[in-house]
């Protein structure tokens, strides 16, 4: 097992945003976080990677607590891409060559050969290679989101957490995003963990599920045991209609506007 | 990666060079002028007038003017780097008001009288040191350093320092009054030799400690949770960050006086060439910093020869206009 949160409970002041949360990522795994608005889900990934400390629980990465392994180090081994990430000044290339600090040695201030090498390498799998020498800020969404992604994958990590990657994205490229990530997972071995919006997406792509709600764990489990109408109906407080994607065989989630309608 | 580190060390040399120029054309203008050959030779003819005229008068204040300008700007990029605020200057934090809050009441209170002329200096630094401890402890939040709280309590206790000059001002005697509006105004003609040594050491410390955190200040410009993503311990590199610039900022003021727009301007200029990477922005930023401040020390010095005017004045009138003006050429993104 890499990841584990056990009984973990975060906040601000007295207001608890996360209450004991249980959960255990293993290593290739593929898991979704899902759940409504306010449910908890940014701040379980802020939780989960050391970006704010726990009020009870802890989390720990293979078997160590987060908060005792060194800042660096943790950043080698788990990279995040939150949401909303402001794109800088910087060229892509050297936004990328970001992703590198935790590979530096202490008083280096100039990348190596190695450092050169993965920031190239890590633009070349999320395809932005030929943009380079391009502004960060003058490439389309899509662009910027692969670039996040390079710049995580330049840090090589083990565990790659994404904070709704795709949520501003059309669907070409959200699906040109989460192709790219699944690949990454199946052919590389990389642990993903992403936070998502969209849970028919939620449903093709991963391999574990988890839905929270009011800061709780509601459901944890396979997307066929996660999305059902019933836990969706309660998580969500709407109707919904869940059926077999004819491709995939993965759930469907179809959002039921108007029970009427749907009966005549 | 090597043609990116030709590239700085191209312009670092060039910067380096004009620094020189800089600094042998302004030992040789004034109000006796002097010759490039008398100023070479005067390194060597120890007893003539050009000697006492470079080594007595002109030297330091130009070294003086280095450091000041050079740490200014740096400051600058340091401050903008951590607030993430391109408007940020080392006097918008009110570090500046302090120390001119220290100087006016020592003047007004005649301490200068008991203590000698070294205090006045001194109590600049306690004053801006006292407004640095301030600002410090009104940010802190359970261990967390709140910089956006910190830039507006920066600029609230500007405005405080400086209604109270005003009030030591309105209740003082005229020729306290001129001592003060003096002070304020920005000179670098009170420059002593072991002053002047003084500052320099601290601008070239400033300058190599300010390199620990190059990388921290590149990954801080996309936030301070990125930069935490990426390794970097935030909380500890912005209080020293602030502690650095802070102090360097108190240092120039109570050398200096008040001489603003250096750290707002130079590092605007800076960026628009070099572009936004800290480890090139730094130096570059000191060495530009440096000599815009003596070539505006040179125009102060010489321009009503044989009187002087304040400094300050000038790089508010230069670096104002070649910032509106630079404003107009070309969109300025900071990130």
């Amino acid at each position: 097992m890499m990841l584990e949160a056990k009984n973990l409970t975060c906040g601000y002041n007295a207001r608890f945003l996360l209450k004991g949360i249980n959960l255990k990522v293993n290593k290739r795994e593929f898991w979704g976080i899902i759940g409504p608005n306010g449910s908890g889900k940014t701040t379980l990934v802020r939780a989960l990677t050391r970006a704010i400390p726990p009020m009870d629980g802890m989390v720990s990465l293979e078997g160590k607590s987060i908060w005792r392994i060194n800042l660096r180090e943790f950043t080698r081994k788990v990279a995040v891409v939150s949401q909303d990430t402001h794109p800088g000044s910087m060229k892509i290339q050297d936004y990328v060559l970001l992703g590198r600090i935790p590979h530096y040695k202490t008083f280096q201030l100039l990348e190596t050969k190695r450092d050169l090498e993965m920031a190239q390498r890590a633009m070349a799998l999320t395809q932005v290679i030929h943009l380079k020498d391009r502004f960060l800020r003058e490439v389309s969404g899509g662009e910027m989101q692969l670039t996040f992604i390079a710049r995580a994958l330049a840090q090589e990590p083990e565990l790659l957490v994404l904070d709704e990657p795709v949520a501003h994205l059309d669907i070409g490229h959200q699906l040109r995003v989460l192709q790219l990530l699944r690949k990454l997972n199946r052919e590389m071995g990389l642990t993903v963990a992403i936070v998502f919006h969209e849970l028919n997406l939620a449903s093709e792509f991963c391999d574990r599920l988890l839905l929270l709600r009011e800061g709780k764990v509601f459901k944890i489990g396979s997307p066929q045991e996660v999305l059902t109408p019933e836990t969706l109906g309660e998580v969500y407080r709407t109707d919904v209609l869940v059926e077999k994607n004819p491709i995939s065989s993965r759930p469907y989630v179809i959002v039921v506007s108007s029970k009427e309608e749907n009966t005549s | 990666m090597e043609e990116k580190l030709i590239h700085w060390l191209i312009w670092v040399t060039v910067m380096v060079v004009v620094l020189l120029c800089v600094g042998v054309f302004s030992l040789s203008i004034g109000s006796t002028g002097l010759s490039f050959r008398e100023v070479i030779l005067s390194f060597s003819q120890k007893e003539s007038m050009a000697h006492s005229i470079v080594f007595d008068l002109r030297l330091p204040r130009i070294l003086l003017g280095f450091a000041v300008g050079g740490t200014l700007s740096l400051s600058g990029v340091m401050l903008q780097g951590l607030f993430r605020n391109p408007l940020v200057e080392p006097y918008t934090l009110g570090i500046s008001g302090g120390a001119a809050l220290g100087v006016s009441l020592n003047i007004a209170l005649h301490l200068y009288h008991a203590a000698g002329v070294v205090s006045l200096p001194l109590s600049g630094f306690i004053g801006a040191l006292a407004v640095i401890l301030l600002l410090y402890s009104l940010s802190m939040r359970r261990g967390i350093l709140k910089t956006q709280g910190l830039l507006l309590t920066g600029v609230m206790i500007s405005f405080i320092s400086s209604s109270l000059i005003m009030l030591i001002m309105a209740v003082s005697r005229a020729e306290d009054l001129h001592g003060i509006v003096f002070w304020i105004m920005g000179s670098l003609g009170e420059s002593d030799w072991p002053f002047v040594k003084l500052m320099g050491a601290a601008s070239i410390i400033g300058l190599l400690l300010s390199y620990f955190f190059a990388l921290d200040l590149n990954a801080l410009s996309l936030g301070e949770e990125e930069a935490l993503h990426l390794g970097v311990n935030v909380e500890r590199s912005k209080k020293l960050l602030f502690a650095l610039a802070s102090l360097l900022t108190g240092l120039c003021v109570s050398s200096a006086g008040i001489i603003g727009f250096v750290g707002l301007v130079v590092p605007h200029f800076v960026r628009m060439f070099l572009g936004h990477d800290h480890r090139i922005l730094l130096v570059s930023s000191f060495l530009c910093g440096a000599v815009f401040l003596v070539l505006c020390d040179t125009l102060a010095r010489t321009i009503i020869s044989p009187l002087e005017l304040p400094v300050g004045v000038i790089t508010g009138i230069v670096g104002g206009i070649l910032f509106v003006y630079a404003l107009t050429q070309r969109e300025i993104v900071m990130g």
